[in-house]
């Protein structure tokens, strides 16, 4: 998986993964997905380098980068 | 206009808040005919500002009888939780599995152990004082790099924003018992009860009881009473969801049945701004991080100001201020909404405050 | 301490309004910082222009529009991935950045320029994975040129959807289908707008352009839609609808593209405590500003789509408007030289803005009204709150909204009510016979964004116990 030059995190997840398996909301253990790639609406919550529930959209893909999905292991 | 409506009701009860909506509540389930007049929205409604501790220790250093007044308080949440769950399906999610205040030095674990030695001679309520890696044991994660706490079992939490909802929902099962959006400028007496003025109306009632947290003050004013209470800003950071980690709640740091950690513990003297600050802010996130350092990575999601509603004693006040016009104010409208609603809305469900009550009338500050 | 810097004027959004902004304070000699959230500047309208490779394929006047602004705004301190969480009313800003540090800035003047965000759109299905707002697939077009694969159908109302599906046929992405749900509008209406309209003849023939080459294009239109929801298991499967002549269709889909209009990104102003007003007519909320952007707070300014919807060219005449007057409050300029210099932007935003009232009669809000939302459709994402559970707390008592808010959760999720507090204000208002200006929206908390205690609790905090 090869990030673009200008993908966030989020756009480069919306890519390469299935929209079900973005994320898992915390309230209802229902799948998640990003909504508006503009910093508004909170659906994108992803973990970056060990810090839960960031941005996504707003954070651009860095070599090096750990990202994990915050869906339930199992 | 029928004759019912001319008389009034029984009791008008001002402040939709956790004091009024708890004896509004009471005085309902004895059978009393009561209207509950709520602000609304622009209120102060110290009750959203509320941490939510269940909370006896500490209390009654300064008065002697509000240190049984609280345990006792206390021991009624139980059932006055599980009456309001059944008679609302809202669940106040009260735990009392214990509770700790926290100390940074040696020094300020000793004088708060004595504190609760000299409390535990005037109500019974037993204490411990624990270590770090004892009180890990009821809050995983903490640090061990300060003195240590003091422990009550007797202690314990609540949501505030549910009890208030629930007390709510309670009273709006009877028709025309919630009135929202009925601010009360002034009480007038008029003959057999009172007169209460909201906008160019006016409500009529036998008994008036006066719960409106800082608005008493006014209210008070009005039928020539100066009352010695304060406002104390608290400001309150709430962070995003985690994993529920903590079995109890300390008086810094408790986490909510949601997950949720709320961070607390300023004591501003400011008047009646309700505004947050940075400084403050930064301060209770520093401390929070200090006792717990896995909180670093936790979001702050909303943070709040209350104004604390005090009297010089930080005790309750219950006093009746003319024959039917009654005072219930307080600090703790938490820990004390189960008293409120069964011992306090008895008193005045009998027409007047018994030699128990004594105690906490204005007249201690004269 | 943490740093402070002390700039004549501080802009919070690098979007049109703020870049042009801080091009003509610059130019006047003031010295700027601009802060972004994003990772890279340009806001909506030109998100993607600093990239190297250039994709001009559906983005052509826009990309060299936006570059052209960038360059102007050279000299303003810029940065990226940076976020205001707490704002004070005189103007001292406290800012986080993405490697976790905080500093706080302290400008003269404050100019607000946060854009606009998609109306939120609380309809059944809309939770479910595979639907995003018309504007997320542009933004993703715009910058990481890409869209999710998979059978895409637009559902919604507003120029911007029309626009996203002529922007994907141009990347080669065929939509399924369109349901449009706006209203059919009146002869009468339609002509009475039309004389402001054809003031803005270029904005007019763009749309008509937009309009033939949909039509070219062949993709099912469905005009008139009502009911539209989204159904799914785990994901989105299809879209339904009832059509103009009252049947109940159904277009299978991977991908749902919604779109109800756009609305001011207000969540800075509302937590200052700027005054903001309802317009009727675009169905908001919007800051109360003076001709030169000035808010009710003195010394703060707010320009751009966050005062009200106008488009970027508007938004970018309204930034360098606010810091014209900016420049004369700090002794720049003259109030005479000031004025020389707003002449020619304000003729050209009373042009822009005469062809919004066309654009607001064509395009009135459709499916993201919520007051009459089925029980079980969700309004609040973050904590999963429903339009039943919000009637439910009304009947309770929770008459405003921050009652509402504290009764059942809706609000208090990581966006803080950017998702709900419309709809939350219509079912209130449906609830208890009002109107959403009346009810109004819950206030705004601070920090401005969730961000972690560790960044807030700076290691030379001192605290005290």
């Amino acid at each position: 998986m090869i990030a673009r030059e200008q993908d966030t995190v989020a756009s480069f997840l919306l890519r390469t993964v299935d929209p079900d398996r973005y994320r898992q909301s915390v309230v209802s253990a229902q799948s998640h997905a990003p909504l508006c790639m503009m910093g508004v609406c909170f659906e994108c919550l992803v973990e970056i380098d060990g810090q839960k529930n960031q941005q996504g959209c707003l954070v651009r893909v860095r070599s090096g980068m750990r990202i994990k999905r915050q869906i339930p292991e199992g | 206009m029928s004759a019912r409506s001319r008389a009034g009701v029984e009791f008008a009860v001002i402040g939709g808040g956790l004091v009024g909506a708890a004896v509004a509540y009471g005085l309902i389930r004895k059978g009393r005919q009561v209207a509950l007049l709520d602000e609304g929205d622009s209120a102060f409604r110290a009750s959203r500002g509320n941490f939510g501790l269940v909370w006896a220790q500490g209390k009654g250093d300064k008065l002697e009888a509000y240190a049984p007044w609280a345990r006792q308080g206390a021991a009624l949440w139980p059932d006055f939780a599980s009456e309001l769950s059944a008679a609302t399906d809202v669940d106040v999610e009260l735990e009392q599995n214990g509770g700790f205040v926290f100390c940074l030095t040696e020094e300020t674990l000793r004088s708060r152990a004595d504190t609760m030695e000299r409390l535990r001679t005037r109500s019974g309520l037993d204490y411990d004082v624990m270590t770090p890696s004892q009180i890990a044991h009821y809050m995983p994660g903490v640090s061990e790099h300060f003195a240590g706490a003091t422990f009550s079992r007797e202690d314990g939490h609540a949501n505030p924003l549910k009890l208030l909802r629930a007390l709510h929902a309670a009273i709006s099962g009877t028709e025309g018992a919630l009135r929202r959006g009925t601010p009360i400028e002034r009480i007038e007496p008029v003959s057999g009860g009172y007169r209460l003025v909201s906008g160019g109306t006016g409500i009529e009632c036998e008994n008036v009881v006066l719960a409106a947290g800082l608005g008493n003050v006014a209210l008070a004013e009005t039928l020539g009473i100066t009352l010695p209470i304060q406002p104390m800003r608290g400001q309150i950071l709430v962070t995003e969801r985690h994993e529920r980690i903590m079995k109890v709640p300390s008086e810094n740091v408790r986490q909510t049945q949601d997950g949720t950690f709320l961070l607390g513990g300023s004591w501003e003297d400011v008047g009646y701004d309700v505004s947050t600050t940075f400084e403050v802010t930064r301060d209770i996130a520093a401390l929070a991080v200090r006792y717990f350092p896995f909180l670093k990575n936790v979001r702050l999601v909303r943070s709040w100001s209350a104004l604390r509603i005090l009297a010089p004693d930080n005790a309750p006040i219950y006093h009746e201020l003319a024959p039917g016009a009654f005072l219930v104010t307080c600090h703790s409208g938490v820990s004390l909404a189960a008293i409120h609603a069964d011992r306090v809305a008895g008193w005045l469900s009998e027409g007047s405050l018994p030699a128990e009550a004594a105690p906490f009338s204005l007249d201690r500050f004269s | 301490m943490t740093p402070v810097s002390e700039p004549d004027l501080l802009i919070i959004g690098g979007g049109a309004a703020g870049l042009s902004a801080a091009a003509t304070a610059d130019g006047l000699g003031l010295t700027v910082e601009l802060l972004d959230e994003r990772s890279a500047l340009g806001g909506n309208l030109y998100a993607g222009v600093g990239k190297r490779a250039d994709d001009d394929r559906a983005f052509g006047p826009d990309q060299v529009r936006g570059r052209a602004l960038l360059a102007g705004a050279a000299g303003a301190t810029r940065s990226s991935s940076t976020f205001a969480w707490r704002i004070e009313r005189d103007g001292r800003t406290f800012v986080a950045d993405g490697a976790g540090g905080v500093r706080s800035i302290a400008p003269r003047r404050l100019l607000i320029a946060t854009g606009a965000m998609e109306r939120p759109v609380p309809i059944p299905g809309a939770m479910l994975p595979g639907v995003m707002y018309a504007g997320a697939a542009q933004l993703l077009l715009k910058s990481a040129a890409s869209v999710p694969a998979g059978r895409c159908v637009l559902v919604g109302s507003g120029p911007l959807l029309l626009l996203v599906a002529t922007q994907l046929l141009a990347f080669g992405v065929r939509p399924a289908g369109i349901v449009e749900t706006k209203p059919r509008t009146s002869l009468q209406a339609f002509l009475s707008h039309l004389p402001s309209a054809l003031n803005a003849p270029g904005l007019l023939a763009r749309g008509i352009r937009l309009l033939g080459k949909l039509k070219a294009s062949g993709v099912p239109f469905h005009r008139g839609a009502i009911r539209a929801s989204i159904a799914g298991r785990d994901r989105v499967e299809r879209v339904e609808f009832t059509d103009a002549e009252g049947r109940r269709q159904s277009i299978e889909a991977e991908l749902v593209l919604l779109h109800d209009g756009i609305i001011p990104n207000d969540h800075v102003t509302r937590q200052l405590g700027c005054r903001e007003r309802w317009n009727e007519a675009q169905h908001c909320f919007q800051p109360e500003t003076d001709p030169w952007g000035e808010t009710s707070l003195p010394g703060v300014f707010a320009a751009g789509d966050c005062t009200g919807i106008g488009g970027g060219r508007a938004a970018e005449l309204a930034g360098t408007l606010a810091a014209l007057e900016i420049a004369r409050q700090l002794g720049r300029i003259a109030e005479g030289e000031r004025d020389r210099q707003a002449e020619r932007p304000r003729r050209a935003l009373r042009r822009q803005h005469s062809f919004r009232p066309f654009l607001e009669m064509q395009f009135p809000p459709s499916i993201a009204l919520a007051g009459d939302a089925a029980s079980d459709t969700v309004l609040c994402r973050c904590e999963d709150v429903t339009a039943g559970e919000i009637r439910l707390a009304v009947a309770q008592g929770a008459t405003g909204p921050d009652q509402l808010k504290s009764f059942t959760r809706c609000g208090m999720g990581p966006c803080q009510g950017r998702s709900c507090s419309m709809a939350v204000a219509e079912i209130i208002a449906k609830e208890t016979g009002s109107t959403v200006e009346a009810i109004g929206r819950h206030e705004i908390r601070s920090p401005l964004k969730p961000l972690p205690l560790g960044q807030i609790a700076t290691a030379e905090a001192e605290v005290v116990r």
